[in-house]
């Protein structure tokens, strides 16, 4: 055969039976994770028949974690491309700051959607502005968001002088946090389609695949011909654009910005994308197991919460959620 | 008898015997060189000395001025006053020259509360570095901004530190990185050793240096000693001939031979120089042909895919792809201008966290690409077509790629780029790590490139039968240029080695047959 034959093109599958899968991970290993999640459903559900699988119950469950979700399937890039962003909890704490400050300063005269827009910029302009410092420069990217993360909670402290900004919210924008289209409660949605475009971007786009070969080696991938300078910067721009999304979520629905709101996301954050990649395709920063875990943890600290655990159990149980997902892949990078 | 004495010393690793019967013997204030191209078993031998291998049974004995040493003891060795300068000089960044000096004897002097000493470690260092004619090197500088040649004399003050208990120093390459004007400080304090009555074995590859320095030189071919004598009574054309081994009958070439046949100009490298090693190289390679690389390490030969690859700066000069000068290299910039480049070792290769099937497809992801989405199907098709027309083994698209044995895996990144259907092909030691049968295969795969689809392919390859194998030319070279053009049946094994291991100073010339 020679070597250099024609690529074999789409007429579809050799007739060849498919190879041994032995190497995919196991049935076990990638749905381990979503029967502990049912596991744990049917459990609360028979503890606290009344109180735990109510439409009303679950729904807000769900309601309460869509800006963790946002933040966190942002966050999928940069962890898929190899690189941390703990800059994020900052870039949405200058999101909400920025955003509530814009119509309490033009008495709520400025438009919800130029105020949206400029909010999203700023949120890209910081991934940037990471990106700058990680791709040009060569710093660690963990010392870099470290410091930036910090630099944008004290320009939200400085901008908004220490103080909570709640006045002139117009109900325009905070009716798109708190309505209800078709039932469901709009920032559902907003993940949905987020999670919906994030899905697509990885599995069905040779994009996808040089954002994980970028996170698998950084250097062989960039000399196979992979743009991995360009692909950091798309990795910090997403991160950054979502955690600004999250930030006019919160923004939306609490009418008010206080100036220390980002840093309790991203704890849950980075335990959910952790997690999620011990799941469906194991190893891999994925949505799908990015949800599932997250599911995870919510109906964990729920079902803890309605049970009467005190609250000390909650950071308790998101540590330990992270700390078991690292354990995990450690355990399973071992097997090999 | 000697102060150092090695007898009968073999090693067998699986499937390769590495060392058979070597007897080595280093006499007080002597110099002995210990010479031989990669892998004759020059690095094992200074491992088994070292304590780091184990030889197989019935080795030894070696003793140190008589007396025994017991293998696989590296405390043993050091306790017998052999000390080691390996190519690695193990030095700690960041440190200063005194922390250092003080990494390998452990403690430092200390007060009560551990409060270290430092005006008396200071004054120690000091007086360790003077006696060793080292008054240039301040104990307080930081090793990591230390030239190479000041590393390296770092390194020797820590390996003598306890001067008198020195008995012999083994230097594994210590100029590979230095620079040769720099090289003659170096060369001072080795003779200032020997002058002390220490036996200094000098691993090289450079043998204007044997003849410079070296009382007795001993030539280890494929883990045998092929020659051992003073050095006064050979000469440097037969040393090198001897570290060939020109008896060794002449290597199938793959290939014919077909000067005529050279298409148009692909690549050209016209008088250029990198801020590394290379000083004004000139060669042009043409399609349908394929070009070998020869150079010991430091030659320039490696700057050459570095410098496609944007890994080294032109500070002079003009390469040029087709017609046209580039300026700007890159792994990207130069694949698209059709050039696809292999380098060497496995972390610039290896996407590990990736399937072989990802591995295959990486360099160009656009034929799965076709209304909106990834035809996954069509990518799972061509890996499986990848996988049987090069041969690799075993054909399961989806095992991890670090699953896979190096021969294996040195063809999938092959694969990978002539997938891309470059019209140039650069490959640097593209059978480093390989087993014989995978060696064959990549040759092969080389060869075939070039006949039959009109590839122009650059063999940068420290591997000697490759090179006489399948190449058409090769280009020999020496400090940072092309010394010697070998061309056609002139490029044997030998002739090779004898172009590279050559002494500076003779005219560029070229060999035809």
């Amino acid at each position: 055969m020679p070597l250099l034959a024609e690529p074999a093109v789409a007429d579809g599958e050799p007739a060849k039976a498919p190879p041994a899968r032995r190497h995919q991970a196991s049935l076990v290993e990638r749905f381990a994770g979503p029967a502990l999640l049912v596991a744990m459903f049917l459990a609360f559900s028979a503890t606290l028949p009344d109180v735990f699988p109510t439409y009303n119950n679950l729904i807000a469950v769900v309601n309460n974690q869509t800006i963790t979700a946002m933040v966190a399937l942002g966050l999928l890039v940069p962890l898929a491309a190899g690189v941390f962003d703990i800059s994020i909890g900052g870039i949405l704490t200058l999101s909400v700051i920025f955003s509530t400050l814009m119509f309490q300063a033009t008495a709520g005269d400025m438009p919800v959607a130029l105020v949206i827009l400029m909010t999203l910029g700023i949120g890209i302009l910081a991934g940037v502005f990471n990106g700058f410092l990680v791709v040009r420069l060569g710093i660690e990217p963990f010392i870099v968001t470290l410091g930036s993360g910090s630099v944008f909670i004290g320009i939200s402290q400085l901008i908004a002088n220490g103080k909570v900004v709640s006045e002139n919210i117009p109900t325009a924008f905070t009716d798109l946090g708190r309505g209800e289209p078709l039932g469901i409660p709009a920032p559902i949605v907003y993940v949905g389609v987020l999670a919906l475009v994030l899905g697509y971007v990885f599995v069905m786009t040779p994009l996808g695949r040089k954002i994980y070969a970028t996170g698998a080696n950084r250097e062989a991938s960039r000399l196979a011909g992979v743009p991995t300078d360009r692909i950091l910067y798309l990795a910090f721009m997403t991160s950054g654009v979502c955690a600004a999304a999250a930030g006019l979520l919160y923004a939306m629905r609490i009418g008010a910005g206080q100036p220390e709101v980002g840093a309790q996301y991203l704890l849950p954050a980075y335990a959910a994308a952790f997690l999620g990649s011990t799941m469906i395709k194991p190893g891999r920063f994925n949505v799908l197991g990015l949800l599932i875990g997250l599911a995870i943890i919510a109906i964990g600290i729920n079902g803890l919460q309605l049970n009467g655990i005190p609250s000390w159990v909650i950071p308790t149980f998101q540590g330990a959620a992270l700390i078991v997902a690292v354990v995990l892949t450690k355990v399973r990078g071992r097997a090999r | 008898m000697s102060l150092l004495e090695l007898h009968s010393i073999s090693k067998t690793f699986p499937g390769q015997r590495a060392l058979s019967g070597v007897d080595l013997a280093v006499a007080a204030g002597e110099v002995h060189a210990l010479v031989g191209h990669n892998g004759s078993g020059k690095s094992t031998l200074i491992k088994v000395l070292s304590g780091f291998h184990q030889p197989d049974a019935g080795s030894g004995p070696a003793t140190v001025d008589r007396q025994e040493l017991r293998f696989g003891d590296p405390e043993g060795a050091q306790a017998a006053g052999v000390r080691f300068i390996h190519q690695d000089l193990g030095l700690a960044d960041g440190l200063s020259i005194l922390d250092n000096l003080k990494l390998g004897s452990g403690l430092y002097r200390t007060a009560p509360g551990w409060r270290i000493r430092w005006r008396e470690e200071r004054d120690d260092a000091r007086a360790r570095l003077d006696a060793l004619g080292l008054d240039h090197l301040d104990p307080e500088d930081d090793v990591g901004r230390l030239g190479a040649v000041e590393r390296t004399e770092v390194a020797i003050a820590r390996a003598l530190q306890d001067e008198e208990g020195v008995r012999v120093l083994v230097l594994d390459e210590p100029t590979a990185a230095l620079p040769d004007e720099e090289v003659g400080r170096l060369f001072a304090l080795v003779r200032r050793l020997v002058a002390r009555g220490v036996g200094v074995v000098y691993v090289s590859h450079r043998l204007e240096e044997v003849f410079d320095l070296a009382d007795r030189v001993t030539v280890l071919r494929e883990g045998v000693v092929v020659h051992s004598s003073a050095v006064a009574e050979i000469e440097q054309r037969a040393l090198a001939r001897l570290i060939a081994g020109g008896e060794i009958a002449a290597p199938v070439r793959a290939t014919p031979r077909d000067a005529d046949a050279a298409g148009e100009e692909l690549l050209a490298f016209e008088d250029v120089w990198t801020d590394q090693e290379l000083r004004g190289a000139s060669f042009a390679v043409r399609a349908g042909e394929v070009v070998g690389l020869a150079g010991l390490s430091g030659s320039g030969v490696h700057d050459v895919p570095r410098t496609l690859l944007g890994g080294a700066a032109v500070s002079r000069g003009e390469i040029r792809v087709g017609a046209a000068a580039v300026r700007v290299l890159g792994p990207t910039e130069v694949a698209a201008l059709g050039v696809a480049v292999v380098p060497a070792g496995n972390h610039h290769k290896r996407i590990a966290g990736l399937s072989v099937r990802e591995n295959l497809t990486i360099s160009d992801l656009r034929p799965f690409w076709a209304g909106g989405r990834f035809r996954h199907g069509v990518e799972r098709a061509e890996a499986r077509s990848l996988l049987d027309r090069f041969g690799i083994l075993p054909r399961e698209p989806e095992r991890p790629i670090e699953l896979l044995s190096g021969g294996n895996q040195q063809k999938v990144y092959v694969a990978r780029l002539l997938r891309t259907r470059p019209r140039l092909l650069v490959m640097e030691e593209p059978t480093q790590g390989v087993d014989v049968g995978g060696s064959a295969d990549i040759l092969r795969f080389i060869a075939e490139a070039a006949r039959e689809h009109g590839v122009g392919v650059v063999l940068c390859s420290s591997d000697l039968e490759d090179l006489a194998g399948v190449c058409q030319r090769v280009l020999a070279f020496r400090a940072g240029r092309v010394a010697a053009e070998l061309v056609g049946a002139a490029a044997t094994r030998e002739a090779i080695v004898e172009e590279c291991y050559l002494a500076e100073g003779g005219p560029t010339h070229a060999v035809a047959s």
